[in-house]
């Protein structure tokens, strides 16, 4: 196992180690923190700090549960330092009518794919990362590590160290405010009704 | 919609796979008796798939960036980087091939320790046995100032002529004396300097 041999001082499996762990931190960490350069810093020292602690590691939990805790809690802080541009979005630019507009160049990989198909795909795109980028840190990370890692409520909860409550209405309001900014897209790919809103007056908790 | 924030984020744990026990329960039986909370997991299982998807483009791409982390960090642990990572100190992961040749290394420098200190106690037995056997010679001797000596006395001696030793200069704070040890033939004889840490009491 690439922690045990990690543990015994094989710096070649720490290596695959992060290796094989180093995109979704980043991805979590971009979640967090935005900007790709810091993400990227973050991610480093993340890994070094766990590289510090291979020897305390228990195996209780996994190496990337535990991997992420670190990385969330030096988001965390960065987001703290005072003057920190948080580059929070205001939700208004959910409606922004020029959104299909922004360069988002992933979607140029879809060679070979129908023309519309990629043009309505870049249009998901663009108003996803609108979407993403209005949401709070917390909201995006759990998006995150939900949606893409597929983290258990219990792993989340362990990894930003709050409750299954918590992450449970974290995620309900991030996902509920994703579906309505990209409604339509939803619509037209899986013929989805307006998302579900609770009753009137409830509020999102624990966030 | 009539249900609340709380049966609500219950059915998202159930579309999630993600309730246990009497939730659990409780959330099924409300399922079956309300055609409101089945529509609302029906489309919570039926829209995550499409946000995976649109997420996976999105951060798939993005990640990209992520791919000389590997590097960085390794680079930065050749570097000692690791030894500065606030937070305290740090373990250091020694390469596993080096474990065995630091057990080695080890135990040559104790062996080496025991031959030093059974070296040591033989000289100092054997000077013992000078002192009260006069069993020696005595070749030189330098005071508590520095002092160069030239030919030893032993060797102008008749009897132990041809068997001195050269000293060239000592220059110490304590008294210093060179003996020649006698053996039973000519080829066992020895040399020892005694410095003499009992001067100042005298």
């Amino acid at each position: 196992m690439l922690i045990e041999r990690a543990q015994a001082g094989d710096t070649g499996a720490f290596r695959r180690l992060v290796e094989r762990h180093q995109r979704r931190a980043f991805a979590v960490a971009l979640a967090l923190v935005r900007d790709e350069d810091d993400a990227r810093e973050l991610v480093q020292d993340a890994f070094l700090r766990a590289y510090r602690s291979l020897p305390t590691f228990q195996g209780g939990s996994s190496f990337f549960t535990w991997l992420y805790r670190i990385v969330t809690n030096l988001g965390i802080d960065l987001l703290r330092k005072p003057g920190r541009q948080t580059g929070e979005v205001d939700e208004s630019q959910l409606d922004s009518d020029n959104r299909v507009d922004l360069d988002v160049p992933f979607i140029g990989r879809l060679d070979g794919a129908d023309p519309a198909d990629v043009v309505r795909r870049r249009e998901i795109a663009a108003r996803l990362q609108i979407a993403l980028d209005a949401l709070p840190s917390y909201h995006r990370a759990v998006i995150v590590m939900r949606e893409i890692d597929g983290l258990s409520y219990e792993e989340m909860g362990q990894v930003m160290g709050v409750t299954k409550g918590t992450i449970m209405s974290r995620l309900f309001h991030a996902r509920q405010k994703l579906q309505r900014a990209l409604y339509d897209c939803y619509e037209e790919q899986v013929g989805a009704r307006r998302p579900a809103e609770p009753r009137d007056g409830e509020q999102e908790n624990g966030s | 919609m009539t249900l609340s924030l709380e049966t609500t984020l219950e059915l998202m744990a159930l579309a999630d796979g993600e309730l246990h026990g009497d939730a659990r329960e409780r959330a099924e039986k409300l399922m079956a008796q309300s055609e409101e909370a089945q529509r609302v997991v029906a489309a919570m299982r039926s829209s995550g798939p499409a946000l995976q998807s649109w997420l996976a483009d999105t951060f798939g791409r993005q990640s990209q960036s992520a791919d000389g982390i590997a590097d960085a960090v390794m680079a930065k642990l050749a570097g000692g980087a690791a030894s500065t990572v606030a937070g305290g100190p740090i373990a250091h992961l020694v390469p596993a091939v080096r474990a065995p040749r630091a057990r080695v290394v080890t135990r040559v420098a104790l062996a080496a320790s025991v031959l030093a200190f059974a070296a040591l106690a033989v000289l100092y037995i054997r000077s013992m046995g000078v002192r009260s056997g006069q069993q020696l010679a005595r070749v030189a001797a330098a005071g508590a100032s520095g002092v160069a000596i030239g030919a030893p006395r032993a060797a102008e001696e008749p009897a132990q002529r041809g068997r001195g030793v050269e000293v060239e200069e000592i220059d110490s704070a304590k008294r210093v004396s060179i003996f020649e040890i006698s053996g039973a033939t000519a080829s066992a004889q020895s040399v020892v300097v005694w410095i003499d840490d009992d001067q100042e009491e005298r």
